[in-house]
């Protein structure tokens, strides 16, 4: 019954390692600006399932409200709006391939050589639950100890809505800037 | 079928093989929206760091609150740089950042 569960368990891990993976080299390598886009929706859904499979229920939920409903759709729009023509945006790499290739590779090598190097003494692979759930104690955290990065946060919020606002207006048409009345 | 079992290493090694994704993303791109696509995998990167460590290795929610966070300026960041593509696009004409190099000339 546990040999069972834990091979459940490590086919499910491995699946949503499929996912996010996959579809992030959709993101990467892919040559229309669409396919990115749902490449990252999958990459997104997918990081949220991984949350998820670790047990922290509250981050995947925040994960698929924000990302998913929130910066996803932004980029989607984004990509939209600055589009030329009725056609697909077909995307080109720039410079030498090699270059970006080889700077990736050095960095997964570094990046594998710190995982490597320490032993990480991960034993349990699923956390065990919380009666009262994470989200309660995520709640406590932030209004105690993060009061101030939070409150923090929500002025920072308050600055993006105007900026992100006035940066994306339009000029008027009818009073073009330098001209004077 | 033991080595196969999902541990925290494994966890750090699909979080670094998604950001080698995204840094790839950023450094072969030229259009700005794709670019700002590669950013958004390289912070999940980091935040499946966060959480993991505070799930799995140092029982503690302060991972995860820092998580929220990066999400929320991860979300701030997108709708900025977006604007500021939009911009870019309305004064440029493109979206190509090797062609806005105004500041070179």
């Amino acid at each position: 019954m546990h040999v069972a569960r834990e091979i459940m368990l490590t086919v499910v891990f491995w699946l949503i390692v499929y996912v996010i993976i996959r579809s992030a080299l959709t993101v990467a390598l892919s040559k229309s600006i669409t396919h990115s886009a749902f490449g990252l929706f999958f990459t997104l859904v997918g990081v949220a399932g991984l949350y998820a499979f670790i047990g922290a229920d509250f981050l995947a939920a925040l994960q698929i409200l924000i990302y998913v409903g929130g910066v996803l759709v932004l980029v989607i729009f984004g990509a939209m709006l600055t589009r030329r023509s009725s056609g697909t945006v077909r995307l080109r790499a720039s410079g030498p391939p090699w270059v970006p290739l080889a700077g990736s590779l050095c960095m997964f090598l570094f990046l594998c050589t710190g995982i490597a190097k320490y032993d990480w003494n991960s034993v349990s692979t699923v956390a065990k639950r919380e009666p009262g759930g994470l989200t309660r104690a995520i709640g406590e955290m932030l209004m105690t100890k993060y009061m101030l990065p939070f409150e923090v946060t929500s002025v920072a919020l308050l600055a993006v809505i105007v900026a992100a606002a006035y940066l994306a207006r339009r000029d008027e048409p009818d009073h073009p800037a330098g001209e004077t009345k | 079928m033991y080595m196969m079992t999902p541990t925290l290493t494994h966890i750090l090694l699909v979080s670094a093989v998604l950001f080698v994704i995204g840094l790839y993303t950023v450094l072969s791109r030229r259009n700005a929206v794709t670019i700002l696509m590669g950013v958004e995998l390289m912070l999940n990167s980091a935040n499946i760091n966060f959480v993991a460590f505070s799930r799995l290795k140092y029982i503690d929610v302060s991972g995860m609150v820092f998580a929220t966070f990066i999400i929320v300026f991860a979300a701030c960041e997108a709708a900025v740089a977006l604007a500021i593509i939009l911009g870019i696009f309305r004064s440029f004409g493109t979206m190509d950042v090797d062609m806005v190099d105004t500041l070179k000339e």
